[in-house]
């Protein structure tokens, strides 16, 4: 009676042994959610927002001036940059009359102001994730206040 | 074509080939002895009316879960059958179900003739949900009910929850129609375990409402439905109830001939094409089973237009096989379940396009079950289930946002006896389970792994005029994430154990030979899961940014319910009542703020609450096959401390339908009506009421041997605009319009 219930125990066996050598398809690893960001000019932060939202620093530009290049970096909990791979950055000015930001290209994480005529406005930053045009929203800068100088 | 139409066309060939070359079922030969130490049963069932041969009937004997399907001139023959005392259920579709008790004592049995009367109402049928054994719907402690054959053929939805949805106490909470998850007396989530044979599947339908349950109806035998506290006999969580789909992966029976079928479903709502096969038969001793099926959708039509980003394409294999003996049996059985679907978009803080979630389950199963009797005892059950789980949440632009992958196990032991001291019935079980889980992607849930151990009894007894049953419980569970930490955002994630007892007692009393009052009491826990302790971020497939909470205790649930049946000729009815106190009932609660990305904020929350309410259904067989049937239920969902409303619980619903049946064809005409459902939880959208019309046809025939049967269905005869309270999108479109289904099947 075992012998003919052999081939069952076998193959039930080595079924279960299958099952039991897989590992977890998922490799976990800590998602870096982005809590705050940085506008670095020259290689000095400028500007931080930290994860209350709380806005240190301000951008400024002559009218009919291009400012130099400001790169954006968005930080975790602890202040480290996240990795930005799959991510893209749109920016928007509250009053275009005022300044507009001109990206080194779309998404791009630098860019310079373009001051248009004296006042002060703000500026938002936006981090997406995925395809640039197509993403969803990850992080958004409160306002940040920009003046243009005469 | 999509590939699974493709692959469904290719596989039913297969199928269709098979079943097409199989003998049509011959004749027994009635002079044929069974074995020396076994007897047999064997018989021919006609038509009480006309005498006439009753080919396709199913035959069961209950204890020994084997069943045989009569052959063209009405006989059937179950061989190898050991010596002792049978249940067996005879049906067929537009039959009263024939119910004998038979003896075998090791000799040739006479042959049984068993006359069927026809009916046009659905009567009871036989569960196997549960520790203690089969029983019919009449016997359970607990508000139950069957459904399967024409019952069954006429309600298959795109999914399980769909399919039940129509039932007493019963709703869907959905994303989409394809992903949809049962709810039970206003209970979702976990706290509705979602079976298949009786084993958990492994998916992660129950942590949030976007995850499908990987499990498709189309050739689902029966479905079971326990309603109210289960935990009992399915395990810890089990505080709203249980459905059970039951399709035996694991063949049980050795047939004499190829048994199977082939469905195909088309419906207009998406175009969607269904197409399912089983194919079973014996080799001496070793019985063996096959199944494919595939399902594709399109989009799916509202009165106001397409809800985009709603297709499915679906394919499921399994094949199983089992020594079986007059000790019972050893099998196992593999089943591969993927599907691809979408969820819609456009909410606040989602994408405008959607999201499509691909997921991939493999199941092993492996189960032994000793008729000889061990001691005491007089069966013994040992099985196992192993699944592996992988599921990928993608954006719009094909990009990962969220992964899972989850791998589980769950195994135990259940012995039952019968007439034990004072105990009529009875069993004892102890359990395992063990569950690794990770998240990837964007996903801000840490990975776990969970151990459990569970130990229980139950038992039933008699003190004429009374049945008893009483169980009690033990679970203690671990769950430890993958690392310890303190977060800002909720505290220490930390690794959490929970212990508790569960118990239940339940009283059944014949008032008169058609009336059973009953009255059940229960306690029950659930313990909290991975997400709802140590979430925080974004889930965008739900649109919402979760918060857990890593210091949240278990649920503990009291739940009464309070029953009575009555089943006659004439009348089938069932009306019951309940009341579920639950201890720190654990649901998110939208705190009204947005995430700085303008998700709303739901933080997991443990707080007091009661869920009470009725429910009810009634069958009234007028004369010459004319059936009136309807049922009802209400449910009040309430936080303890200031009655404030829970969120998702539906409204006031039932139907009502008119009904002409014959064996041959039937005809239904319906209603489906919900009240407006403005007690709403915080910042929860109310419904209006509605009313919708449904119709339903079918036909079944014989032709070379094997029965045919169409069920022509058209949902929302007015192409009304309504929307289901339980429904995730409501806010962006309604219900499916006027939609036509039709469906074949045919059984060799």
């Amino acid at each position: 009676m075992i012998r003919k219930r052999i081939p069952a125990l076998l193959v039930g066996g080595a079924l279960l042994a299958m099952g039991a050598c897989l590992e977890n398809p998922v490799e976990p690893h800590p998602h870096e959610e982005p809590e705050g960001m940085n506008l670095e000019v020259g290689g000095v932060v400028v500007v931080t927002v930290d994860e209350h939202g709380d806005v240190d620093g301000s951008l400024t530009v002559a009218a009919g001036q291009e400012s130099d290049v400001i790169t954006i970096t968005f930080v975790d909990h602890d202040g480290d940059p996240i990795d930005t791979d799959d991510y893209y950055v749109e920016v928007e000015s509250a009053d275009e009359g005022i300044v507009q930001f001109l990206q080194d290209g779309p998404g791009a994480f630098t860019g310079r102001l373009r001051g248009i005529a004296p006042g002060s406005t703000t500026l938002e930053f936006r981090l997406m994730h995925g395809s640039v045009g197509t993403g969803h929203l990850e992080f958004r800068s409160p306002p940040i206040p920009v003046t243009v100088l005469e | 074509m999509h590939c699974a139409a493709s692959r469904i066309l290719l596989i039913l060939a297969i199928l269709a080939a098979v079943g097409l070359a199989a003998r049509p079922a011959a004749a027994f030969d009635r002079s044929a002895a069974a074995p020396a130490d076994s007897g047999a049963i064997r018989g021919v069932v006609v038509d009480a009316e006309s005498g006439h041969p009753l080919p396709g009937t199913i035959v069961q004997v209950v204890e020994l879960r084997r069943t045989d399907v009569t052959h063209a001139d009405g006989s059937f023959q179950l061989l190898r059958v050991p010596p002792g005392r049978y249940t067996v259920v005879i049906e067929r579709l537009g039959y009263r179900r024939e119910t004998l008790t038979v003896e075998v004592d090791g000799l040739d049995t006479p042959v049984l003739e068993v006359r069927l009367e026809t009916t046009a109402i659905d009567l009871p049928g036989m569960m196997v949900t549960g520790a203690i054994g089969a029983h019919t719907e009449a016997e359970s402690f607990r508000p139950a009910h069957v459904i399967s054959g024409q019952e069954l053929t006429r309600k298959l939805d795109v999914t399980i929850a769909a399919t039940v949805a129509g039932e007493p106490g019963m709703g869907a909470v959905s994303t989409g129609p394809a992903a949809a998850r049962p709810v039970i007396r206003g209970m979702g989530g976990d706290r509705i375990l979602v079976l298949e044979d009786g084993g958990r599947v492994g998916d992660l339908s129950a942590s949030t409402p976007d995850h499908a349950v990987a499990i498709e109806p189309v050739t689902a035998k029966q479905v079971e439905v326990v309603r109210g506290p289960a935990a009992l006999l399915f395990g810890s969580n089990a505080l709203g109830g249980v459905v059970n789909v039951i399709r035996e992966e694991v063949p049980g029976s050795l047939t004499d001939a190829v048994h199977g079928s082939v469905s195909l479903q088309a419906q207009s709502m998406n175009r969607g094409v269904t197409g399912g096969g089983t194919v079973s038969g014996s080799v001496g001793s070793l019985a063996w089973r096959a199944e494919a099926t595939g399902r594709t959708g399109g989009d799916m039509r509202t009165p106001a237009g397409m809800l985009e980003n709603t297709s499915y394409d679906t394919y499921s294999l399994s094949a199983g096989s089992a020594w079986v003996g007059n000790w019972g049996h050893l099998g196992g059985a593999y089943r591969l379940y993927d599907s691809e679907y979408g969820l819609p978009g456009g909410f606040v803080g989602a994408h405008e396009e959607g999201v499509r979630i691909r997921m991939r389950r493999h199941t092993v199963r492996g189960e032994l079950k000793l008729r000889d009797g061990i001691g005491p005892f007089s069966s013994l059950d040992v099985d196992g289930i192993y699944s592996y789980y992988h599921h990928r949440e993608l954006e719009a632009d094909g990009s990962l946002g969220t992964e899972f992958g989850q791998l589980s196990a769950v195994g135990g032991v259940l012995a039952r006896h019968e007439g034990l001291g004072p105990f009529s019935h009875g069993a004892i079980g102890i359990q395992a389970q063990w569950r690794d889980f990770a998240a990837g992607g964007h996903s801000s849930t840490p990975p776990a792994v969970e151990h459990g151990f569970a130990v229980y009894g139950l038992e039933e007894f008699d003190v004429e005029p009374l049945r008893f049953q009483v169980g009690a419980r033990y679970d203690w569970r671990r769950i430890e994430p993958g690392e310890v930490s303190t977060s800002a955002g909720i505290g220490e994630i930390r690794a959490r154990s929970f212990g508790s007892l569960s118990g239940s007692v339940g009283v059944l009393y014949a008032l008169t030979p058609s009336l059973d009052v009953g009255v059940s009491a229960a306690r029950a826990f659930r313990t909290p899961d991975v997400t709802e302790l140590f979430s925080q971020g974004p889930h965008l497939a739900v649109y919402s940014f979760e918060v857990g909470n890593p210091d949240l205790e278990e649920e503990i649930g009291f739940g009464l319910d309070v029953f009575a049946r009555y089943s006659s000729e004439k009348v089938q009815a069932e009306f019951a009542a309940f009341r579920n106190a639950i201890d720190a009932y654990i649901y998110p609660r939208n705190t009204g703020e947005l995430s700085r990305t303008g998700l709303p904020i739901y933080q997991f929350t443990g707080q007091d609450a009661l869920l009470e309410g009725v429910e009810g259904s009634l069958q009234w067989n007028l004369r010459g096959g004319w059936v009136v049937e309807g049922s009802g239920s209400y449910v009040r969902g309430s936080l303890r401390a200031n009655d404030q409303p829970l969120p998702f619980i539906p409204p006031l619903n039932g139907q009502l339908a008119v009904k002409y049946e014959t064996p041959g064809y039937f005809a239904r005409l319906g209603a489906r009506m919900a009240a407006r459902q403005d007690r709403t939880g915080e910042f929860e959208e109310p419904t209006a009421g509605f009313t919708v019309l449904d119709a339903s046809a079918g036909y079944r025939w014989m032709a070379f041997g094997r029965i045919h049967s169409v069920t022509a269905r058209v949902d929302n005869l007015t192409n009304a605009t309504y929307r289901e309270h339980l429904s995730r999108v409501k806010s962006i479109m309604p219900e499916a319009g006027r939609s036509l289904s039709v469906f074949y099947r045919v059984n060799f």
